[in-house]
């Protein structure tokens, strides 16, 4: 029944699906860019999300044509928390990475080379919550009480935190609730949990659904770096002029952000729509982005700050993560020599920039 | 008796098929309803049906969501076809040789066991960001029940039939394309079906893990925002697109394996009768004449 | 393990041998070994001067069960020797036709075996059978599937397919009156190892018919082969070539 030209036709259908598998396809990954068409230089960078407003100055950098004046042309690799940022930069899948602090420490302990070279966010996104309601008032409330979780990794962060304000460790139970706004909201409802360690954009989204909430994050753990970038020394040699150009026109757009939210909030409702289906929640988490990314120095956008890192693996050691002798020397782990670059332009005319594309488009 | 519809189903057969569905759908609906009255399950956790029907017809009308169900969607078919074609690719061999089968089977089964969750990260260093790391995940999902159905059919072949054509003096060849290939047929077709879902679920389970696009995005991005009758359209959208690949597989079974279904057996019998019959009134006339002697002797 | 042993006769062109005998006495495996589908292990069988070695096109088996392609249909299935022999043309399509009008299955040429009885299905086979043009027809048990009255239907109708195509048959039933009835010459065989216990001539006028079954004389026959099948016989000859001819 079956002709000898029915098998052919299989079998030449099965090589096309294999094309398709192994082939190339429109957002290629899967190792650094080399020089892209016309000239712009490609950089492959790792972030912890899919597009979105929280990482807005890769939104406004690209709407704005900064990386087009850097002659850059990024390619965005996104990869769920699950999954390790700095893995990828020793793959060669990424060039460049937005990790965690604690993820590029540890690496270092154990004899990467990972270096930080740029952090935008200059506020922590983790973070210990409980309902205003609460009695609780700060961390030291939490003793004896019941602690809902983001996932297992949180424990650590709890523990740091708990630590550095004289609480014992033991003296909390936990449990992990996962992310679901909406589950988060029911325990803290039923009574189940008193507080949650969790992310920022969990907490602005809850906020924005009527669940108020009062932060108690201890200063020290709220000023560490949300999510700097890490880089391999080689690459670095290598890709210098693409990740400053880059870095370049994420700083530029970074402080359009801190001047100008309405430009911000345009291109974020073109660029992710998804993301305002809640019209409260994408305020709110428009305005935690921005709030994230206030510099420290406004004038060093991106800086990286040693003392933030030494408070960061002080943490790691208060929670037995490493051991005191696995500790590294942070100032081997930054690098701000490419901060001044970075943050050589005029922000009188990236502001009018802005203020152009929100009056033309 | 009454319109004819598609495949001979007059209106009234056609509804009285529906009604029992469409009778456990109200059920459904009014028992959720009365689950969240009594505030058994909270709104924000499972909204009203209404609110998730009103969310859907919204989403379908914006533009953005169409990118995410093509990304989903050709993620999926496309992860099916290559997982599919792995299956048939090493069931072949394994079916027809049993040194093949004690090579491939464990590692086939291996793979089936282990969590994809932990091998993704393996398949995005490899296979790249774009589309291709959620493609391979889902033919990865979609490759076992092909490759185990497709050595079954193989495997179990009419021993009858296979002894009456080697009687006939058929090559290996000729017996593996008439008699093992559409034998096996109906139970591959198993395979497919129960893959072509599968695939859907992969391409999500890999856009959870690293995606830019897609329907398995969409719903992590309005959960996030607590935006939850919109979570649960887009899970409405998932589940129409796996019925509509599931119905694809379905259809083309019918028309691969025609065989095992009546009404395509009457209609295909009467299409050859016509065409014999116009065959025979061009060469004039039904073939008869003398009893038929020994064919192939002097 | 013998399943076979010290069997040994010839067949003349054209002539009906029945084989009969109970379950284990070697009789499928018999034709099995003159079709060419199990070796040898001692001995030699031959046909039309040629030693069987393995399956040829001058002699077909029929199955008990019809073993049709479900995905084609009863004209298609008919012509399967003929599509894997690759000599499928406007001619063997003729045939098969004729064949098909023959077994008596006009008008069901363009029918699928799920539509068609057991009955009818063993019709097919035997026309898909004589496609092949032999000149020994092996048939174990073909319409061993089928109720009493198809059978007996379907044993004349296979006379009469004998009759037209004057080749050499060799039947293995269980049942004595069919095999008496159908044949010319009777074998009757034991089993473990399978020998023959007798060899009865039939010497009744062709073409048969139902009503000879009464007949004293067929009834002594039938008595007769009874008997053979309690009783060994030593062997029946010390030659152990079993001859087969054709025309």
């Amino acid at each position: 029944m079956l002709s000898f030209k029915a098998v052919l036709a299989l079998l030449a259908a099965a090589i096309l699906a294999l094309a398709v598998g192994c082939g190339d396809d429109d957002d290629d990954g899967g190792g650094g860019g080399g020089d892209g068409g016309g000239g712009t230089q490609e950089l492959v960078y790792n972030l912890p999300t899919p597009p979105s407003a929280l990482f807005y100055p890769a939104l406004v950098a690209e709407e704005l044509g900064f990386f087009e004046e850097e002659g850059v042309s990024p390619k965005l690799a996104p990869a769920a928390e699950e999954i390790s940022a700095t893995a990828f930069l020793s793959n060669g899948d990424a060039d460049v990475s937005f990790a965690d602090v604690d993820e590029i420490i540890l690496a270092r302990s154990q004899g990467g080379e990972h270096t930080a070279i740029f952090s935008p966010q200059h506020t922590n996104t983790a973070g210990i919550v409980v309902p205003e309601e609460s009695d609780i008032q700060d961390i030291s409330g939490v003793e004896g009480t019941k602690v809902g979780l983001e996932s297992e990794e949180s424990t650590r962060f709890l523990t740091a935190m708990l630590e550095s304000e004289g609480v014992d460790p033991e003296s909390v139970e936990t449990a992990v609730v996962g992310t679901s706004g909406a589950l988060v909201a029911k325990t803290f409802e039923d009574g189940e949990i008193q507080a949650y360690v969790g992310n920022a954009s969990d907490f602005t989204a809850l906020s924005a659904n009527n669940v108020a909430l009062r932060n108690i994050t201890p200063d020290e753990a709220a000023a560490i770096d949300g999510n700097p970038m890490a880089v391999l020394p080689g690459t670095l040699d290598e890709k210098r002029e693409a990740i400053v150009g880059v870095l370049r026109a994420w700083t530029k757009a970074q402080h359009v952000g801190q001047v100008n939210r309405e430009v911000v909030e345009e291109i974020a409702r073109k660029k992710v729509p998804a993301e305002w289906r809640n019209e409260a929640s994408g305020e709110a988490a428009l305005d935690l982005a921005i709030d994230l990314m206030k510099p420290d120095d406004p004038e060093r956008i991106g800086d990286v700050r040693e003392d933030v890192w030494n408070t960061a693996q002080d943490f790691l050691v208060s929670a037995g993560v490493i051991e005191e002798g696995q500790k590294i020397e942070i100032t081997e782990a930054l690098d701000d020599s490419l901060i001044e670059e970075i943050n050589d332009w005029d922000r009188a005319e990236v502001e009018a920039a802005a203020e152009e594309y929100s009056g033309g488009s | 008796m009454g319109r004819r519809l598609a495949h001979g189903l007059s209106p009234v057969r056609l509804a009285k098929r529906l009604w029992p569905p469409l009778l456990f759908l109200v059920l459904l609906i009014a028992l959720w309803e009365f689950a969240l009255a009594i505030d058994y399950v909270d709104e924000t956790i499972l909204p009203h049906p209404k609110d998730i029907v009103v969310s859907f017809y919204e989403l379908i009308q914006s533009s953005f969501v169409w990118d995410d169900i093509g990304a989903t969607l050709w993620e999926s078919v496309a992860g099916f076809a290559l997982g599919a074609a792995l299956g048939l690719a090493l069931a072949i061999p394994s079916g027809l040789s049993p040194v093949m089968r004690q090579m491939l089977n464990p590692y086939a089964v291996a793979l089936q066991v282990t969590p994809r969750i932990a091998i993704a990260p393996l398949i995005i260093a490899w296979a790249g960001f774009g589309y291709n790391s959620k493609i391979w995940i889902a033919a990865i999902i979609a490759f076992f029940p092909v490759y185990v159905n497709a050595l079954t059919g193989i495997l179990t072949v009419d021993e009858d039939a296979r002894e009456m054509f080697r009687s006939l003096g058929a090559s290996r060849w000729q017996t593996f394309t008439h008699l093992m290939v559409p034998g096996s047929l109906p139970v591959m077709f198993a395979g497919l079906k129960t893959a072509a879902g599968l695939s859907l679920v992969g391409a999500v389970v890999g856009e959870f893990i690293s995606a830019e696009r897609g329907l398995g995005v969409l719903v992590q991005q309005f959960s996030s925002q607590l935006a939850i009758a919109d979570a649960f359209a887009v899970i409405l959208m998932l589940m129409f697109l796996g019925l509509l690949l599931y119905g694809a597989m379905e259809w083309l079974e019918r028309t691969t394996v025609f065989w095992l279904h009546d009404a395509r057996l009457v209609a295909r019998s009467k299409r050859r009768a016509a065409k014999a019959q116009k065959k025979l009134a061009r060469a004039g006339g039904v073939p008869s004449g003398p009893a038929p002697t020994l064919a192939g002797r002097q | 393990m013998l399943a076979v042993d010290h069997v040994s006769f010839d067949a003349r062109p054209g002539e009906f041998i029945s084989i009969v005998g109970p379950s284990g006495c070697g009789k499928s495996t018999l034709l099995r070994l003159v079709a060419g589908l199990i070796p040898l292990s001692d001995g030699k069988i031959s046909v039309n001067g040629l030693e069987v070695t393995e399956p040829r096109q001058d002699v077909a088996l029929m199955f008990q069960r019809p073993t049709l392609l479900p995905w084609r249909t009863a004209l298609q299935n008919a012509l399967l020797p003929p599509k894997l022999g690759g000599k499928l043309d406007a001619g063997s399509e003729k045939q098969a036709y004729e064949l098909l009008e023959l077994v008596g299955l006009s008008g069901f040429e363009h029918t699928y075996p799920r539509h068609l009885s057991g009955g009818m299905q063993q019709r097919v086979a035997l026309a898909r059978l004589l496609m092949v043009g032999v000149d020994v027809l092996l048939l174990d048990e073909p319409f061993a599937a089928v109720d009493q009255l198809t059978r007996e239907r379907l044993n004349i109708e296979l006379l009469r397919v004998h009759e037209r195509m004057s080749a050499t048959a060799l039947l293995v039933t269980h049942n004595i009156t069919e095999a008496i009835l159908l044949a010319d010459r009777v074998v009757v065989m034991t089993p473990r190892p399978g020998r023959i216990a007798d060899m009865i001539d039939v010497p009744f006028e062709r073409p048969r018919e139902q009503e000879m079954v009464a007949d004293p004389k067929f009834q002594e026959l039938v008595l007769r082969a009874y008997r053979g099948l309690q009783v060994p016989l030593t062997d029946a000859g010390d030659t152990r070539q079993a001859q087969v001819h054709g025309a």
